[in-house]
C-alpha cells in the first residue's frame, strides 16, 4: 500500500502554444504513516505535485497510483479523494457551510456514508483536532488558525490514507500556525495515515521522515532531513534557507566549539551544548 | 516629530451591543528614520492601531498628529495630510485594479491631479525602490505578474506618495525564502534613505533582525515601547501571550538554565554567538 | 475583524419546540398563516391573532424584543400603507391637510391593513428566527425535489444559497479591507456627483470580483478534493424525517389558524 508516481508528468498549453512541464518525470512512493515533507521556491511545481497525488489534476505522461488504483481510471475519480485528501492552504476558500459541524460533514456526505456514521466521523474529526466544543459555530467568526483546523477535520472525516497539505500554515500567526503541527505530530503519532506537507517555513519539517526539494519543476532531492538541510550547495540551488539552530552550529564548530555542524534543531543544539558544559 | 498619537482610543461598532473596544489610551511618537515593529498576539489591536497611524481610521478618543497638526480636524487637508504616511495592507496585490502597472501606481498622483510628468517621474522611483524596472513593467497587465511581482507592484503604489512613514503589515506573508529576503531588504533600504518603516509582523526573528524600536501592544493597550533586547528579554510574559522570541533568545535562555553566562538578552545568532564563546572562554580560564 | 458576523435573517440559536421543528413543517405553517391573514376581515379577530405573537415567541424562546425587531426595516412601508388608506378612502371627513382628506373609514381600514402587515411579517419572521440558514436552505432542496424529474436543480440552488451564506461576511470584511486600502491612495467614495460616485467605486469592485472569482476557483477545487460531485449519491448528516411530533404540531398548528379565520367569519 502506497501513492506511486511512476514517471508521472504533468504539463500544460499556455495560449502561445508553449508547453511548460509542471513536473518532470520521476517515481516516488510515499508510504502509510510516513511524513515527507515538499520544499521549493514559488512556482517549483509543489501545488502542482500536490493535485497529482489525489487525482484533482491527472498526469499528462506516466501514472500516479494510489494503493494500486490509476487515478486516470474513471472508476476512481471517488476513490482518488476518499484516500488522500487535500488541505489547502487559505482555510477561508475551503469552507463551504456556515456551521462548523455541518461543513465537517460534507465530505462523509458527498461519499454517500449513512447519517449515523457520519455523525460518529464528525465528532471524532473534531476531536482529533481539538475544536469539538466549536461544533455549533460559525467558522466566519473562528481565527484563520482555528478555520484551518476545521479544514483538517473535515479532510480527516473522509478517514483518508493519505493527508495532502498544500502550505496550510502560510496565512496563519504563530499560534495558529503551532496548532496546526501539533494536531500534525497528534496524528502522526496516533494513526498510520501517510501526510505529505508542503511549506516554505523549513523550522516546520526538521522532524519529517524525509524531505523532498523541488526546482523548476522538478524533484531535485528526496532525503533525510539532515541529509537535505545541511547541504548547502542544494539549499542555495532552490533557494531555501540555513535555520538559526544549523547557523549557530557552524559558525560555533568553525570557532573550534567542539559540536557537530550538522545540527538542525533548537534541542539539537542545546543539548550538544550542555554536554559541553 | 513626524506623528504623535496621544491617548489614542477606537471602539469598534460604538454605541451598539457589539461595542468592542480594540485600542485604548494609546500614546507614541514616530521620528524620521525609525524602524519600529509593531507587535502582539492576533486580534491584540496593532492592525487597528496602524490604521490610525495611517490616518485611516478616526480615533474615538484622542488626537493624531502629523507634523504638529492634529489631521481630524480639518477634513479639507485630510486626504493631502494623509500622503505622510503609507500604509501596505496585509497581501497588498489584492487592491489593484487597473489595467498596467503603470496606471495602478498612478492611483494615487492621478486622485491629487498631478501632472503627466510628475507621475512617471514617481512611478519610476516607486517602482525601482521595489527593485522593478519601469520600462519593463509598465504596459503589463499586473494581473499577469508572479505573486511576489504583485506585491512589489502595489506597494511602489504606496511608494509613489513618498511617504515619510511608511506602515507595513505583515508584509512577506505567504512569500518564499526568496521573496521574503528580497522584501525586507527594499523596505531596510527605504528606511537608511531616510523613510520611517512601521513594520507590523508576527515574526520575531525578522523583527529582531530589523527592527530598532518594539512597540508590544495586548489587549488594545501598548505595554512597551522599547528596544528589541529588552522587549525579548520578557520572553515568560510574551510566551504568556502568545508570542514567541527570536530563536537566538530562546537558545540563550536555555543554555543560561544549565549554566552557560550569557547575558539574558542575545537577539541574533552572532550575539548568541559571542556569548557562548565568551562564555567558554571564561569558564576555561 | 472576523468578529462581526451579519445577522443575516436573524437567526436566534435556542432549544425550543420550534427550534426543533421539522423546517418544511414550518415554512408550511407559516406559509398557511399569511394566507389565512388574508382571509381575516374583522380588526377584532386580528388585534386577537396579535397576541398569539409573544405566545409563539414565548414558545420558540426568542426574546420579544429580538421577534419585533423584524418590523424594523419596514416601518416606512407600513406607514406608507397607513397613509395611503387613510386618505384615500371615501367617507365622513377627519381633518384635511391641503387637497388631502383624512377620513373616519380611512383610519379604520388604515389600522386593519397595517395591523395585518404587522402581523404577517411577524408570523413569517419566526421561520427564520427558529431555523438555520442551512436548514432552510435543506427544507428548500426536499421541497423543491419532486421538480428533480423536470431536471430542475434543487440540490444545486440549495447548495448555492449555504455557499452564498457563507461567503457574504467573508467578502463584506474583503470590500472594507480594500475600500480602506483604497481611501488609502487617496480614492473618495463619498463626493461628487452621481457620474462621478459610480466610477469612484470601480477600484473596490473589480478587486472585490477578482478575489471572489479566485475565492470561488479555490473553493471548486476544494470541494472537488472533497469528494464533491453532484447531488446524486449524497447522504446528509442531518436528513429531515418527520416524526410524529412534528405531525402533531402541524396538526395544532393548522387547528388554530383554522379557528381564527373560523372565528372571523362567525362575527
Amino acid at each position: 500500500m502506497s501513492i506511486n508516481l511512476n514517471a508521472a508528468s504533468f504539463s500544460y498549453l499556455r495560449p502561445k502554444g508553449r508547453v511548460i512541464k509542471a513536473i518532470l518525470p520521476t517515481t516516488l512512493s510515499i508510504q502509510p504513516g510516513e511524513f515527507v515533507a515538499v520544499v521549493g521556491a514559488n512556482g517549483s511545481g509543489k501545488s502542482t505535485l500536490a493535485k497529482l497525488l489525489n487525482g484533482l489534476l491527472l498526469p499528462t505522461n506516466g501514472e500516479v497510483l494510489i494503493d494500486g488504483h490509476n487515478t486516470k481510471d474513471a472508476d476512481n475519480k471517488i476513490f482518488a479523494p476518499r484516500q488522500v485528501g487535500l488541505v489547502f492552504q487559505n482555510p477561508d476558500n475551503q469552507l463551504t457551510a456556515t456551521i462548523v459541524e455541518d461543513d465537517v460533514a460534507f465530505g462523509p456526505e458527498n461519499l454517500g456514508i449513512p447519517p449515523e456514521e457520519i455523525r460518529a466521523r464528525v465528532d471524532r474529526a473534531l476531536k482529533t483536532v481539538g475544536m469539538t466544543e466549536f461544533k455549533d459555530k460559525d467558522p466566519h467568526n473562528l481565527s484563520a488558525g482555528q478555520r484551518q483546523k476545521i479544514a483538517v477535520a473535515g479532510i480527516l472525516a473522509m478517514e483518508p490514507k493519505y493527508l495532502v497539505m498544500d502550505e496550510p500554515t502560510s496565512m496563519l500567526d504563530p499560534v495558529g500556525r503551532r496548532d496546526i503541527l501539533e494536531t500534525l505530530s497528534e496524528l502522526r503519532q496516533k494513526s498510520s495515515i501517510g501526510i505529505v506537507y508542503i511549506t516554505h517555513i523549513i523550522e516546520e519539517i526538521v522532524e519529517a521522515d524525509r524531505i523532498l526539494v523541488m526546482t523548476e519543476g522538478k524533484i531535485t532531492a528526496i532525503g533525510a532531513p539532515r541529509e537535505i538541510l545541511t547541504d548547502e550547495s542544494l539549499m542555495e540551488m532552490a533557494s531555501l534557507y540555513v535555520t538559526r539552530p544549523t547557523e549557530l552550529a557552524r559558525r560555533l564548530a568553525k570557532k573550534g566549539v567542539p559540536v557537530s555542524k550538522d545540527l538542525i534543531t533548537v534541542e539539537e543544539v542545546v543539548k550538544e551544548l550542555c554536554s559541553l558544559k | 516629530m513626524l506623528i504623535e498619537i496621544e491617548d489614542v482610543s477606537y471602539t469598534y461598532l460604538a454605541g451598539s451591543q457589539a461595542a468592542n473596544s480594540a485600542l485604548s489610551k494609546a500614546s507614541l511618537t514616530i521620528d524620521r528614520g525609525e524602524f519600529i515593529a509593531l507587535i502582539g498576539p492576533t486580534g491584540s489591536g496593532k492592525s487597528t492601531l496602524a490604521q490610525v497611524l495611517a490616518g485611516l481610521l478616526r480615533p474615538s478618543f484622542g488626537r493624531v498628529i502629523y507634523e504638529g497638526s492634529d489631521i481630524w480636524e480639518e477634513p479639507k487637508l485630510l486626504s493631502k495630510r494623509r500622503s505622510l504616511t503609507g500604509l501596505v495592507f496585509q497581501e497588498p496585490e489584492k487592491q489593484l485594479f487597473e489595467m498596467t502597472v503603470a496606471e495602478d501606481i498612478a492611483f494615487w498622483p492621478k486622485n491629487l491631479g498631478l501632472g503627466a510628468e510628475e507621475i512617471t517621474t514617481r512611478a519610476k522611483s516607486a517602482l525601482s525602490a521595489v527593485g522593478l524596472d519601469y520600462e519593463l513593467y509598465k504596459d503589463r497587465s499586473p494581473f499577469t505578474l508572479s505573486g511576489g511581482e504583485m506585491r512589489r507592484v502595489a506597494i511602489a503604489g504606496i511608494l509613489v506618495m513618498n511617504p515619510k512613514v511608511l506602515i507595513v503589515d505583515e508584509p512577506t506573508v505567504g512569500l518564499d525564502h526568496r521573496g521574503r529576503t528580497g522584501l525586507m531588504d527594499k523596505i531596510q533600504k527605504l528606511n537608511q534613505a531616510g523613510t520611517s518603516i512601521v513594520f507590523v509582523s508576527h515574526d520575531m526573528d525578522t523583527v529582531a533582525e530589523y527592527a530598532q524600536r518594539v512597540i508590544l501592544i495586548n489587549e488594545g493597550r501598548i505595554i512597551q515601547d522599547s528596544s528589541p533586547r529588552e522587549v525579548f528579554r520578557n520572553k515568560e510574559m510574551l510566551n504568556k501571550i502568545g508570542l514567541e522570541v527570536p530563536v537566538a533568545t530562546e537558545i540563550g535562555a536555555r543554555l543560561r538554565e544549565v549554566g552557560y553566562h550569557i547575558a539574558p538578552d542575545p537577539v541574533s545568532v552572532s550575539e548568541l554567538e559571542a556569548g557562548i564563546l565568551a562564555s567558554r572562554g571564561e569558564s576555561q580560564r | 475583524m472576523s468578529g462581526r458576523s451579519l445577522a443575516l435573517g436573524q437567526y436566534y440559536a435556542a432549544k425550543s419546540p420550534l427550534h426543533a421543528l421539522d423546517p418544511r413543517v414550518k415554512l408550511f405553517l407559516s406559509l398557511t398563516i399569511v394566507t389565512a391573514l388574508f382571509f381575516v376581515d374583522n380588526l377584532a379577530v386580528l388585534v386577537g391573532a396579535a397576541f398569539l405573537v409573544p405566545v409563539l415567541a414565548s414558545v420558540a424562546k426568542v426574546p420579544f424584543k429580538w421577534v419585533l425587531k423584524g418590523v424594523r426595516p419596514l416601518v416606512f412601508i407600513l406607514f406608507f400603507t397607513f397613509l395611503i388608506h387613510l386618505f384615500l378612502t371615501e367617507g365622513a371627513t377627519l381633518f384635511a391637510i391641503g387637497p388631502l382628506r383624512a377620513t373616519g373609514e380611512g383610519l379604520l381600514k388604515g389600522i386593519f391593513y397595517s395591523t395585518r402587515l404587522i402581523l404577517v411579517i411577524l408570523f413569517s419572521s419566526f421561520i427564520t428566527l427558529t431555523t438555520s440558514p442551512v436548514q432552510l436552505a435543506d427544507a428548500i432542496e426536499s421541497i423543491l425535489s419532486p421538480l428533480k424529474v423536470i431536471r430542475f436543480p434543487a440540490h444545486e440552488i440549495a447548495l448555492m444559497m449555504t455557499i452564498a451564506l457563507r461567503f457574504i461576511p467573508t467578502l463584506l470584511t474583503e470590500a472594507e479591507t480594500i475600500m480602506k486600502a483604497q481611501k488609502g491612495r487617496g480614492a473618495n467614495f463619498d463626493s461628487g456627483n452621481i457620474l462621478k460616485r459610480a466610477r469612484s467605486f470601480i477600484p473596490l469592485l473589480i478587486p472585490l470580483f477578482i478575489s471572489a472569482f479566485r475565492r470561488a476557483d479555490e473553493l471548486a477545487l476544494a470541494m472537488e478534493a472533497r469528494g464533491y460531485a453532484g447531488g446524486s449519491g449524497r447522504t446528509r448528516l442531518h436528513s429531515l424525517k418527520i416524526t410524529p411530533r412534528d405531525v402533531a404540531w402541524l396538526f395544532l398548528g393548522l387547528l388554530i389558524i383554522f379557528s381564527v379565520v373560523g372565528l372571523s367569519w362567525r362575527l
